[in-house]
């Protein structure tokens, strides 16, 4: 360790705050809240009403998917169906014209 | 030592219940350091005792965030850090030039400690910021570059870089300012 790196750290001692440093910490410093007994309580029922809520949007979102699924399927097979028509009746005038 | 551990460890657990008693005792175990790091940084005392307190306010914010009397420090350390140099980018509190361009301190007699303690603190003060924080942490605090790169968020290389090249032009600085005043 030289002697130069001694003068630095000599220089570079901590020194204590002015006079009366952590009282003017504490006053700054408001009483701190803490979770307990009804405290705790409001929270349990703020986190089951969001779980309810949630649940609820969830399922609604469920349901309005299923119904598109649904309509989808519908479509599908009405297309489906209105081709096999054309084909049935393409089918019956040509057996009609021979 | 067992006791002191258990002691600090007593006095966390019960300032994060809410005991303002045990959060008092908090701050005077640290305030030298927190004081200190803010006041070799920025040279200006009612700015760096408003700065501690700040610092102080926000561990009261985020006690429940701290685990251990160590983690304690090392987050001490880190918000002192960090708000002393970003209040100096910020409030630019005097023009900065760098040191190698730095006019040499005018000094009388270095024989003195108090004249030298002086001398040297003007001649950190002339640092860039990171290479002044780098040199407050390893020589105010005692801390190890590694220690030092994970509290300032830099590479282990930058602050051994930095701590060298700082270390050559302060001495450097230091020699010539004292052949000056022999002559």
């Amino acid at each position: 360790m030289s002697h130069f790196e001694d003068q630095l750290r000599s220089a570079l001692r901590r020194k204590q705050p002015p006079a009366g440093f952590e009282d003017r910490v504490m006053s700054r410093v408001g009483p701190r809240r803490s979770l307990t007994g009804w405290r705790w309580a409001t929270a349990a029922i703020a986190a089951s009403l969001m779980l309810s809520v949630g649940g609820y949007g969830y399922r609604q979102y469920q349901g309005y998917r299923a119904k598109q699924q649904l309509m989808l399927a519908l479509e599908i097979t009405g297309s489906k169906l209105a081709l096999a028509e054309r084909r049935i009746d393409q089918l019956s005038q040509r057996s009609f014209h021979e | 030592m067992l006791l002191t551990i258990s002691k600090a460890d007593d006095a966390l657990a019960r300032a994060k219940r809410g005991d303002q008693a045990a959060f008092a005792h908090l701050v005077r175990e640290h305030q030298a350091m927190v004081f200190s790091i803010a006041w070799h940084f920025l040279h200006d005392r009612a700015t760096a005792e408003e700065l501690a307190q700040e610092v102080f306010l926000h561990l009261y914010r985020n006690l429940m965030a701290i685990e251990t009397p160590s983690h304690l420090g090392h987050w001490l350390r880190k918000v002192a850090s960090h708000r002393s140099i970003d209040y100096s980018r910020r409030m630019r509190l005097r023009p900065r030039v760098g040191l190698d361009q730095a006019p040499e301190p005018v000094t009388r007699d270095h024989e003195a400690d108090p004249l030298l303690t002086g001398l040297l603190h003007r001649l950190i003060d002339r640092l860039p910021e990171r290479s002044r924080m780098i040199v407050v942490l390893r020589f105010q605090e005692e801390m190890e570059p590694a220690e030092i790169a994970e509290v300032l968020d830099i590479p282990l290389g930058t602050v051994k870089s930095n701590l060298h090249r700082s270390l050559a032009v302060l001495r450097g600085k230091l020699e010539r300012s004292q052949k000056g005043v022999r002559k």
